[in-house]
């Protein structure tokens, strides 16, 4: 094992929990003695600080909960830098926040101290499409970027669901992905410079306009580190020239089995789509109730697959792409004939999580990824994990490269049932690192998962990662308790109910019947 | 340093491992895995052993000065060429780090598939490869081990001399990963400072298909801009767009467009290409198709110590006054690059019988430092002859964040075990 760095020792925090009460008195010393500092910095409007708006902020799209002891909403850089120092000087915690539509508790304030959201940041500052780079502060919404330039021919590639309201600074923090970073690759591909405030208020650069800058690639490293390194407060992204053409398919299957196995035989057919996602049966049920896509609902599993390109590639392996699944049992392969039948197909999978609230009071997300060719006996086996759970589990993911988003599905309202969500998940989780997989793909880690990660990682890689951690962010103060593994005794965890709660319906009887 | 250390260091790698200079001072280790790899750099550290990672004599001089008069070892990983694993299923495999790109792309090639490394990287390792971040023409359509590797496996000197020689990981075996810290990033490009890289896993490609190049005959920088803008906002997917240019006194480039596919998908590359020529002026012709593998298996084998880069939209105007400083200078430039993306290799050959262009380098790239930042602030120039960390820490990098790699360099290797590879 390596030599620890500082902040990393248990007993650090061990020492912490043996005086809680102690512990917080001091908390609520330092936070009042913070406040009108903060208030003068930021005006009444940029600190909230009473216990209902406090709330707002307890949760992301998560499941996790933890109370922030303030929230503040800095407008310019110069008050992140202004934050970070008072922060630094009263010894309390920051937590980077932007839309807070993250799914791994990664903005969540797990032991209290200031959630600092960027979400007034939202200046797009510059746009070069001779150089395809736009430069944006943080809390720019990811989708805004594409629709202010769509009269230049370009757009920013990332789209994860939440696309029209998750931030790119969030997009940054977590590596976001979405369903088509298939062909295009997940958030840190399409970022080449970051402005980044660190946690003793100091400003650095790193990137820039131009692709491989000498010295090391700190963008690299800052982008997906949850939070834990820097504040970001301005990133320069690549702009990507739209397809001439784009394709896009259904493939509708009476076998899950034989959807999976398309998957393989389409990366084995050398055609990379930009999109491949995969819906079961009960998933694409509930959709179809909910967004009306045109799923059929007699179906055990369908995968809407895009191709991109010039007009004549696009057609070549859209047909390919066709008789492919066809060899591999498809029941038909459908593709849409304008771009409203386009909109409407993707409408169910971007529109899907939104939609599973119409048929559960909760359900958990997960995020895992598998190699592609094991789609099939991992969906086999998330379905005997539920089963032995006593919960029914759906299925909608990013199948092109693995990426999987079991929905478990509880009921909240009942004592014990949320656990039994999360130990189910865990067990998925733990099935898709015994194949070979990944505990994250594009959530993170976050406070959901950091326990998670001596599955994949041993105890030097996490060590060696503490040392990362701590050139930036010696004192762990900068959103503590993420990405890294933390001691769960400290977590506290409630539960978010579905205002739409209701039993399971008959939606779920239909889907159970027909993967059966 | 006497004959007992390195004795002890025989007895962990083995007779074929080991070979010091009878001096004493500079030794070849080659490891046969990574435990071996760990070993010798735990042994490194606690005998006050510079360890530089890269194949090379045994003799043969370091480039760096740092820590000149402590004993050195080169740790060449040539023994290390294993395959890992290989799903061709799931487009994915990885190897000992020592492994060429030629090995590399000779295994893939029995599946139908492939890495873009290219560029003359043949008998580079994929260490070598990922150290000095190096890439080729196909990066234009594929990207750079940045974009490729899913995973890696170093031996790491972190935590000081009790704790060098850990074995750690970063990433997996899958192609979408984001658990923890993206170590890929870090230690490609880091040049063997932070980390000795041991094991690489790769997403890899459907081999290209059939495949075209055009070639345009530039005749000044204006008509270059035009060419690189036009393509810009053309919807064509090229897989390469390079810029080739000998003397250059008025902006004279050759530019090769290449891509794959069908017929009647080459056939309309060839048709929008011919157009785009058209519109400006310039002879667009294709390359006879016995000459197009060969053109690009012998592209950029010449060496090319400097390399610049800069946002695209400026490139043209960065390299019309790179080529003018140089020959106020009296030398004659050689260019090679990535036009798409602008990312340039230039070589400055002095005139016939002088010698005089090695004394005056530096000089000349703190002038080019100084120009350039009047084109954009985010140029860049690296010279191989310098050490890696001057480029971040005299360039624009300097103030940005160059502090902060002097501080993680620090903290990942606090004895100073690594010296920098080769670029």
């Amino acid at each position: 094992m390596l030599a620890r760095p500082p902040g990393a020792n248990p007993a650090a925090r061990a020492s912490y929990r043996l005086a809680p009460a102690t512990f917080i008195l001091k908390a609520m010393d330092k936070i009042a003695a913070i406040r009108p500092k903060l208030e003068a910095l930021l005006g009444a409007s940029g600190v909230v600080a009473d216990r209902l708006g406090r709330m707002l902020y307890e949760y992301d799209g998560g499941v996790d909960r933890g109370q922030p002891d303030l929230v503040v909403f800095p407008r310019q850089r110069d008050h992140v830098v202004a934050i970070l120092r008072l922060a630094a000087e009263h010894g309390l915690a920051i937590i980077p926040r932007g839309a807070g539509t993250g799914l791994s508790g990664g903005a969540v304030a797990r032991d209290g101290g200031i959630i600092l959201s960027l979400n007034r940041m939202r200046q797009i500052l510059s746009v070069e499409i001779e150089n395809q780079r736009a430069r944006v502060q943080p809390g720019v919404v990811n989708l805004e970027l594409s629709e202010r330039i769509s009269g230049t021919g370009f757009y920013f590639v990332p789209d994860p669901s939440s696309q029209k309201a998750c931030t790119i600074g969030g997009n940054v923090a977590e590596n976001s992905g979405g369903p088509h970073t298939l062909a295009y690759g997940v958030t840190v591909n399409h970022v080449t410079g970051l402005e980044i405030v660190l946690p003793n208020g100091q400003t650095i650069e790193t990137g820039g306009m131009a692709l491989d800058p000498p010295g090391y690639d700190l963008t690299g490293l800052f982008v997906g580190s949850e939070g834990t390194l820097g504040v970001v407060t301005a990133v320069t992204v690549k702009l990507t020239r739209r397809p001439e053409a784009v394709r896009t398919l259904l493939a509708i299957y009476d076998d899950v089995d034989r959807a999976a196995e398309s998957v393989s035989a389409i990366t084995a057919a050398g055609i990379t789509p930009a999109a491949l996602e995969m819906l079961d049966g009960f998933t694409l049920r509930a959709v179809e109730a909910a967004v009306n896509a045109g799923y059929p609902l007699d179906s055990a599993a369908v995968l809407l697959i895009e191709i991109e390109g010039l007009e004549e590639e696009a057609a070549e392996h859209a047909t390919a792409v066709e008789a492919v699944c066809q060899r591999a049992g498809a029941r038909e392969v459908r593709q849409a004939q304008d771009a409203a039948q386009r909109a409407r197909l993707w409408a169910g999978r971007k529109q899907a999580f939104g939609a599973m609230g119409r048929i559960c009071p909760n359900f958990y997300v997960m995020d895992g990824v598998i190699p592609r060719t094991r789609i099939g006996p991992v969906l086999r086996g998330i379905e005997a994990i539920g089963r032995r759970f006593g919960l029914r589990v759906g299925n909608i993911f990013h199948a092109g490269d693995g990426n999987l988003h079991p929905l478990v599905f509880f009921d909240g309202r009942q004592a014990g049932q949320l656990e039994l969500a999360r130990d189910a998940s865990r067990d998925i989780i733990r099935l898709c690192v015994e194949q070979g997989g990944s505990i994250t793909g594009e959530h993170g880690v976050g406070m959901e998962k950091d326990d998670l990660m001596p599955l994949i990682f041993t105890e030097a890689d996490l060590d060696f990662m503490r040392w990362l951690r701590h050139v930036f962010n010696p004192e762990s103060r900068l959103n503590p308790g993420k990405l890294l593994p933390a001691y769960k005794s400290c977590r506290e965890t409630a539960l978010a109910t579905h205002p739409a709660g209701a039993a399971l319906g008959e939606i779920i009887g239909a889907g159970i019947g027909a993967q059966n | 340093m006497t004959n007992a250390p390195w004795e002890e260091l025989e007895r962990l790698l083995g007779p074929e491992g080991l070979c010091v200079e009878p001096a004493g001072q500079r030794a070849l280790a080659r490891p046969a895995d990574t435990e071996q790899t760990a070993a010798a750099v735990r042994w490194a550290a606690g005998h006050r052993v510079k360890i530089t990672v890269g194949a090379g004599d045994v003799g043969e001089a370091d480039r760096n000065t740092a820590g000149a008069g402590q004993p050195r070892m080169r740790l060449d990983l040539a023994r290390m060429r294993r395959l890992r694993f290989f799903e061709p299923g799931d487009l994915t495999a990885g190897w000992d780090a020592g492994a060429t790109a030629a090995e590399v792309n000779a295994t893939l090639a029995a599946r139908g598939q492939f890495l873009p490394l290219d560029g003359g990287a043949g008998e580079a390792t994929l260490g070598a490869i990922l150290g000095a971040h190096r890439s080729g023409p196909l990066r234009h359509g594929f990207g750079t081990v940045r974009d490729f590797v899913i995973g890696v496996e170093a031996v790491t000197a972190a935590g000081g001399d009790g704790a060098a020689g850990q074995i750690v990981h970063g990433g997996g075996k899958v192609v979408k990963n984001v658990a923890g810290y993206d170590l890929m990033r870090l230690l490609i490009g880091s040049r063997g400072t932070l980390a000795v890289i041991t094991g690489v896993n790769c997403k890899v490609f459907p081999a290209l298909q059939a495949t075209e190049t055009v070639r345009f005959r530039i005749p000044d920088w204006a008509a270059a801009e035009r060419l690189r803008s036009r393509l810009l906002h053309s919807p064509l997917r090229l897989i390469a767009l390079e810029a080739a240019g000998d003397g250059m006194a008025s902006g004279e480039l050759t530019a090769l467009a290449r891509f794959q596919g069908s017929e009647a998908v080459r056939a309309r590359y060839r048709k929008e290409l011919a157009a785009a020529g058209g519109e400006l002026g310039l002879a667009a012709e294709a390359i006879e198709p016995e000459q197009e593998i060969p053109l690009w298996a012998g592209w950029e084998k010449e060496p090319m110590p400097l390399r610049l880069g800069a946002p695209s939209g400026v490139a043209i105007e960065l390299l019309r006054r790179t080529v003018a400083l140089a020959r106020e200078q009296g030398w004659r430039p050689r260019l090679r690059g990535r036009l798409g993306i602008a990312v340039f290799a230039l070589a400055l050959d002095p005139p016939a019988g002088s010698r005089t262009r090695i004394g005056n380098q530096r000089e000349w790239n703190q002038r080019w430092r100084a120009m350039a930042a009047g084109v954009h602030p985010d140029a860049w120039l690296r010279d191989s002859a310098e050490p890696f960390a001057a480029a971040w820490e005299t360039g624009s990098g300097a103030e940005k964040s160059g502090g902060w790699m002097r501080r993680l360099r620090h903290q990942l290797d606090p004895a100073s075990v690594f010296v920098e590879a080769e670029a």
